[in-house]
């Protein structure tokens, strides 16, 4: 038996990072009662974690493809000491 | 005479108590040498069995067609395709385990940062979700303004709209 590793990578149109909008003007102002502002902030909030986990997803799928390197906080095998 | 014919008699006996003995000897022999030659047959069908397991022949087809196969031949095709098979189990196996391994530490490496990555999500949520809050307790008489509009931005994760 021999294993053999496939590759299973998304097409590249499901693995395209989400481009975040621009967002409300910054001197913008405007009358809203609660409930608007809590929907507002609802959907904020969901689209914010959307957004989130949808570039985790496709960091695991392809990893790289969304840049902003994170911190190097894993070990590599063969790192030097750091002095 | 009659000693002499006596003595002649016992030499005629003399001669066949000789010739059964030899006769007794050489059919041991033949014997002996029958059981060997049956053994050794055993052991070349016994050979034979192996080798078409291994996919060889013990006897190997002459080169030529109609040529004697060589006594000295039997058993080196299939020796070598044994050891082929043995040499062929061997690197199958050590490259199964290295492939194995490889996914198993990609797949580390991969769980490693996105952890990473999801706490970083996590604190930046959090620091959002309370500014959000403070602003929007800051609100009266429902007129929103652009601290409120930053703090909303800031939580749907959307770009400076100066950009």
């Amino acid at each position: 038996m021999v294993a053999v590793k496939v590759e299973s990578v998304p097409p590249a149109e499901l693995t395209r990072c989400p481009e975040a909008p621009r967002g409300f003007p910054d001197g913008a102002e405007a009358l809203m009662p609660p409930e608007v502002r809590a929907a507002a902030i609802r959907l904020a909030t969901a689209y914010g974690a959307l957004s989130k986990q949808l570039v985790r997803l496709i960091e695991w799928n392809v990893p790289g493809s969304c840049g902003g390197e994170l911190d190097p906080v894993e070990p590599v095998a063969n790192a030097k000491p750091a002095r | 005479m009659s000693l002499l014919g006596k003595i002649t008699g016992f030499d005629q006996a003399r001669g066949y108590i000789t010739l059964l003995a030899v006769a007794a000897a050489a059919a041991g022999l033949y014997a002996w040498g029958a059981i060997g030659h049956a053994e050794a047959g055993k052991l070349e069908r016994q050979a034979e069995l192996l080798c078409s397991a291994a996919g060889s022949q013990f006897v190997a087809a002459p080169a030529k067609p109609g040529a004697k196969p060589k006594k000295g031949d039997r058993g080196k095709a299939c020796l070598a395709e044994i050891r082929e098979l043995a040499a062929f189990k061997r690197d199958t196996t050590d490259a199964t385990n290295g492939v194995l391994a490889g996914a198993v530490a990609e797949q580390a490496a991969k769980a490693r940062k996105d952890a990473a990555r999801a706490a970083q999500d996590t604190a930046a949520t959090r620091a959002a979700v309370e500014r959000m809050e403070i602003e929007n307790a800051a609100v009266e008489g429902d007129r929103v303004s652009g601290a409120w509009f930053g703090a909303l931005n800031d939580l749907a994760g959307l770009r400076d709209p100066a950009d």
